[in-house]
């Protein structure tokens, strides 16, 4: 549904792309994570139609994005970053106006415009001018817009940021009813976020795809189970800790507080309870700490060259 | 077809709901009525001095008083001009607009539109005071309409070049200061072409706006002076249009 081929993007000095190639198969939601400044947004332009690529190609619904841009555009919702939209209208009359440019016929708006604003939760704002909406709703007629026409191909740059929490799992829970039938490329700087919405994930940094597969595979592949946080009360000896097999490296962050580098976190964590309690201490928290993006950055860039 | 009037609509609603519109229409009504009421004191003193079978209502009142609206719509129209596309850049719509499949010239020509009808009632304005001279006398037809038509085609190319510069920058303000100058300088021309000889003399006095309105102030509706206008109005708007479209353009 998406094929991105050796995509390159240089604004004058900076190159912000350099050669990505992805796929996306009908009906997958697949989440483009990186850091900002990562090429994520250049990316979601260049598949929107919104600007060309220097080099490379995407495909989009079966059609170029740079030579049948039209036809990519008719098939594509589209939720641009920081979500710009027309202050001065109603949340409606946006919704109106940006239907009949998407060439919804005027006699399905009206319905198609009540649909995409009952699955966005927009009805309590519908006459509200936009500048007096709150930025979760106004992320959410973003959203909506993208919605009208029922595309095939939905491409949204930062679905959730501003939202408060409750919003948040309201959306996600959106895009994830839309898996299956839509095909989703979501863009996002959480990790966890994309973990629960995404089928696959593609981890983009400085312009390159440094890894991509199932939340499960990056997972194991570079985060869980390999670091646990340990907090005791009274003394306990760092070198202590770090003589439990299985602990590879032990480090004291403050008074009572290690941070340790396990292989295995199941099989290590009983063995590091039981050493903190023969030296007299009492256990607060032993904690396994989840995969964050940071660290999977670091382990993605830093050493392997086969992404 | 049907975006070119969405978007035509909607802008033209977006003057007035913001307070363009009303700012523009009340300076240039007030400014109207300020050169309609000098210009009329002038024709009376004028006619009570000549005797009546001396003065001429349509050359010594309503032709300077169209000049000085059209003087006065080059400082009014940047202020029209300037937020066409410029706005759109800066609050990051237009990314929204051409990423639906609406063609680019459809969402351009749609705000020429808006701004032609702004424009329309900006002139419309200014020939309420023209009304109010048939319930005194009765001037004559002719150069009234051929007047207040190259009011309107002076403005229409004014606004399509300003609309071209609107599309250079997301500023508001360079836009405006642009499209003035450039005005400005368009109109000038007459000035420069008289000082100048030769070729250069005929040039400048044919792109000088100033040379060309005169013509309709007069009442002569010469065809080469309406195509001049229309030519400038198409190659704006024709700018505009490469202009926006230049951001899908493969570098």
């Amino acid at each position: 549904m998406i094929a991105v081929d050796g995509l390159t993007k240089s604004y004058a000095a900076i190159r912000a792309l350099k050669g990505i190639s992805f796929r996306v198969e009908r009906g997958e939601v697949v989440g483009f994570l990186g850091p900002n400044g990562a090429g994520k947004t250049t990316t979601l332009r260049i598949l929107s139609g919104y600007m060309p690529a220097t080099e490379g190609a995407a495909e989009v619904a079966g059609f170029d994005v740079f030579r049948r841009s039209r036809e990519v555009r008719r098939r594509t919702g589209y939720l641009p970053e920081d979500v710009p939209l027309y202050r001065d209208m109603t949340v409606t009359d946006f919704l109106w106006y940006l239907g009949g440019l998407k060439d919804v016929p005027a006699a399905a708006l009206g319905s198609e415009i009540e649909r995409v604003v009952r699955l966005t939760g927009l009805q309590p704002v519908r006459h509200l001018l936009l500048s007096k909406c709150s930025k979760g709703y106004r992320q959410r007629t973003g959203l909506a817009q993208a919605l009208l026409g029922d595309p095939e191909v939905l491409l949204l740059d930062e679905p959730t940021s501003g939202l408060d929490p409750n919003q948040v799992v309201e959306v996600r829970d959106l895009i994830r009813h839309l898996s299956g039938e839509k095909t989703v490329l979501l863009s996002s700087h959480i990790l966890s976020e994309v973990t629960q919405i995404c089928s696959r994930v593609l981890i983009i940094h400085e312009g390159r795809l440094v890894a991509s597969g199932t939340p499960e595979d990056l997972a194991r592949r570079y985060g869980t189970g390999t670091r646990i946080r340990l907090r005791v009360r009274g003394t306990v000896d760092a070198a202590r800790l770090a003589a439990v097999e299985g602990v590879a490296r032990s480090v004291e962050e403050g008074p009572g507080q290690f941070r340790l580098e396990v292989t295995d976190g199941e099989a290590v964590a009983p063995r590091l309870a039981e050493a903190v309690l023969a030296t007299g201490g009492g256990l607060l928290e032993l904690r396994h700490e989840s995969a964050d993006l940071e660290s999977i950055f670091r382990a993605a860039t830093g050493g392997s060259a086969d992404a | 077809m049907r975006s070119l009037w969405l978007v035509a609509r909607r802008e033209f609603r977006a003057y007035w709901t913001s307070p363009v519109a009303y700012v523009v229409l009340a300076v240039f009504l007030v400014l109207a009525g300020v050169f309609y009421f000098s210009e009329l004191s002038q024709f009376v003193a004028l006619s009570s001095r000549g005797g009546n079978n001396l003065v001429d209502v349509n050359q010594q009142l309503i032709r300077p008083y169209l000049y000085s609206v059209s003087v006065m719509i080059l400082f009014i129209l940047p202020l029209v001009s300037m937020r066409l596309i410029s706005e759109e850049k800066r609050q990051g719509t237009l990314e929204i607009l051409l990423t639906t499949p609406a063609p680019d010239w459809a969402v351009v020509i749609g705000k020429y539109l808006a701004s032609l009808g702004l424009l329309a009632v900006l002139v419309a304005g200014s020939a309420l005071h023209v009304a109010i001279l048939y319930g005194f006398g009765r001037p004559e037809w002719g150069p009234v309409w051929t007047g207040f038509l190259g009011l309107f085609l002076t403005g229409a190319a004014y606004l399509a070049l300003g609309l071209f510069l609107s599309s250079l920058t997301q500023n508001q303000v360079v836009s405006a200061a642009a499209a003035f100058s450039l005005f400005l300088a368009l109109w000038l021309m007459h000035s420069l072409g008289a000082s100048a000889s030769g070729t250069l003399s005929r040039v400048l006095t044919y792109i000088s706006f100033a040379g060309h309105f005169d013509n309709f102030g007069r009442g002569v509706l010469d065809t080469s002076d309406v195509v001049f206008f229309l030519t400038l109005s198409g190659a704006g708007v024709f700018m505009a249009v490469q202009s926006v479209t230049a951001t899908r353009w493969k570098p």
